[in-house]
């Protein structure tokens, strides 16, 4: 019996311990979390946020940045695509107010290292900027399109093009351009 | 005195968990392509091998022989249990590079094999200095090689660039194929260094 | 037909594609450790797939049905070594009483699986890729299977190790990572091959 008895408060302890240590760090994790979101966003907007209202949607979630004057100056969307050479990517984009977009922030991605990742590069990010739904062709230049693409990272470069397509298109749903002219 | 310098210092060298015993290679191939993941890993598991060793000298006896894998085991656990919770509440970023790697803390063999057989057996006191030990000569040999791939594979150190960002590095060694080739050519290093060593004595 | 073809591709990723020990460092220790003598290598291989999928099928169960409904996730890294711990156990002791001579060629192994990461790892990846239940056994057998292959190429590069002239400081152990890394190197070629 000694054994399971021992064994037993072992377990409990180290239970009750625990719940103890997830306690206290519960809020500091939903708190660093915030903050990493927060970094991400203010590493795509080229201006100083005030402050950032959260609104989500069933598909997705955006991020509205403000001012100090409380005036919107961009709005932020997580969009994601599984068109990538190895799966899905994922990628934080940033518009203007009037929808051009200001730049974008890999957030998750398994693309070739050396060749794919190239997609966070700014040498190919530079090309997105000022681009809308309706001033370009969402292609890369082999098929036809406006993107260049990286040599050797087509697919990667394709995959990103629909990325952004879809986080336009989420963006344009949830703020009618009407309301921006 | 003399006794535990020895106990700290064969963790280094004579005794590296890593590069003589080969124990917890996982972690060491896994998250070594830059030095900041390497640093923070072997930190993590210094920690939770303190914490297992600390409790396992003291509760040593108490615990009959029966139970004695399964309980070592748990102390191990909830000691990663708390380092993982630590490191998602103040480095989310560390938190996200070293990923599955932090519960795996739980099945590094270098912790069991400490607890099992050094801390049950010994005192206070000695067991915290070969916990700290072994723990910095595991950190040491982490960062022996995360510094090894970073430079080569990222042309980076500690993530500031050496090299432009269009330049092209030796990608290979940011890749698995890189860990295990880096793995293999260090303890060739430190093997030829230890017969020259040797020899002159 | 949909769910096929996805089954599909976790096979062929699980073995090929993120091998675990090729592409996921997973079960390094056993993997360097046992794989010396071919047979050898094959019962450690057998014993992993059996404890792999059976663990990761109750640690899913255990970790949808009990830790997330009761809010207790930080419990899931003892809670599945707890499950691997005692399932080890638990075959070691069943082996023993069903089949001596079974007992026998795996019984030595056994132990060494607690420790062996690429138990724990596949578990908790399985959980990390929201994986529906048959998907994470599908992958928890064939991530063993892979396990083996790797364990099984590398047992036979030792043996003819063994008599190859080797430079005195890469003798054994280093030798053998740099054979891996080459392994490993072959093996990326797949990369690319599954979504």
């Amino acid at each position: 019996m000694r054994p399971i008895i021992i064994l037993t408060i072992v377990g409990i302890l180290s239970a009750t311990l625990l719940a103890v240590v997830d306690d206290l760090t519960r809020e500091p994790i939903a708190v660093a979390k915030e903050q990493m979101k927060r970094k991400a966003i203010e590493q795509i907007f080229p201006f100083v946020i005030d402050s950032l209202n959260t609104v989500k949607s069933e598909q997705t979630t955006f991020y509205e940045a403000y001012n100090k004057e409380n005036k919107i100056q961009g709005i932020a969307v997580e969009t994601s695509t599984d068109e990538g050479y190895s799966g899905t990517i994922e990628i934080l984009l940033g518009v203007s107010p009037d929808q051009k977009i200001l730049g974008y922030k890999v957030l998750f991605h398994r693309e070739t290292p050396g060749l794919g990742d190239k997609i966070d590069k700014s040498k190919f990010k530079e090309q997105f900027k000022g681009r809308t739904l309706e001033n370009t062709n969402w292609k890369v230049r082999k098929d036809g399109g406006d993107i260049d693409e990286i040599t050797a990272a087509t697919i990667s470069c394709r995959a990103v093009a629909d990325a952004v397509v879809r986080g336009l298109e989420d963006i344009n749903e949830q703020y009618p351009k009407s309301s921006a002219e | 005195m003399n006794e535990a310098l020895n106990i700290f210092t064969r963790g280094f060298v004579k005794e590296n968990p890593v590069t003589k015993m080969l124990l917890g290679l996982c972690p060491v191939l896994a998250v070594t392509t830059s030095a900041v993941n390497g640093l923070g890993m072997g930190l993590a598991t210094t920690f939770v091998l303190l914490g297992s060793n600390v409790v396992i000298s003291l509760a040593s006896k108490a615990i009959p022989s029966t139970v004695r894998i399964p309980s070592f085991i748990l102390v191990i656990a909830t000691f990663v249990t708390i380092v993982d919770l630590l490191i998602q509440a103040f480095s989310p970023e560390l938190n996200q590079s070293l990923g599955i790697f932090i519960p795996l803390i739980v099945v590094n063999c270098m912790i069991l094999g400490r607890a099992e057989a050094f801390a049950s057996r010994n005192r206070l006191w000695y067991s915290i200095i070969d916990a700290i030990g072994m723990g910095l000569g595991f950190t040491f040999a982490l960062l022996l090689l995360s510094l090894f791939r970073e430079v080569l594979g990222s042309g980076t150190i500690f993530n500031i660039p050496l090299v432009g960002e269009d330049a092209n590095t030796i990608l290979v060694f940011a890749l698995p194929p890189g860990a295990f080739a880096g793995l293999g050519l260090i303890i060739a290093g430190l093997n030829s260094l230890e017969k020259k060593m040797g020899g002159k004595k | 037909m949909n769910e096929i073809s996805g089954l599909l591709l976790v096979i062929v990723s699980a073995i090929f594609v993120n091998n675990v020990v090729f592409a996921r460092f997973l079960g390094i220790c056993p993997y360097l450790g046992v794989s010396r003598k071919l047979d050898t290598a094959l019962g450690m291989g057998f014993a992993v797939t059996f404890v792999m999928t059976i663990a990761t099928a109750i640690g899913y169960v255990l970790h949808y049905g009990i830790l997330v409904p009761f809010k207790i996730e930080f419990m899931q890294t003892i809670m599945f070594i707890l499950v691997i711990a005692s399932l080890v156990q638990l075959v070691e002791i069943v082996l023993k009483k069903v089949s001596k001579s079974l007992y026998n060629s795996l019984g030595i192994f056994l132990p060494l699986i607690t420790t062996n990461c690429a138990i724990l790892g596949v578990a908790l990846i399985a959980i990390q890729e929201d994986y529906s239940f048959v998907t994470s056994v599908v992958f928890a057998f064939f991530s063993a299977m892979g396990f083996i292959l790797a364990i099984l190429l590398f047992a036979g590069i030792r043996e003819k190790l063994e008599e190859a002239d080797v430079p005195k400081p890469f003798k054994n152990v280093p030798i053998g990572f740099i054979s891996a890394a080459i392994l490993s190197l072959a093996f990326m070629g797949f990369s690319g091959l599954v979504k």
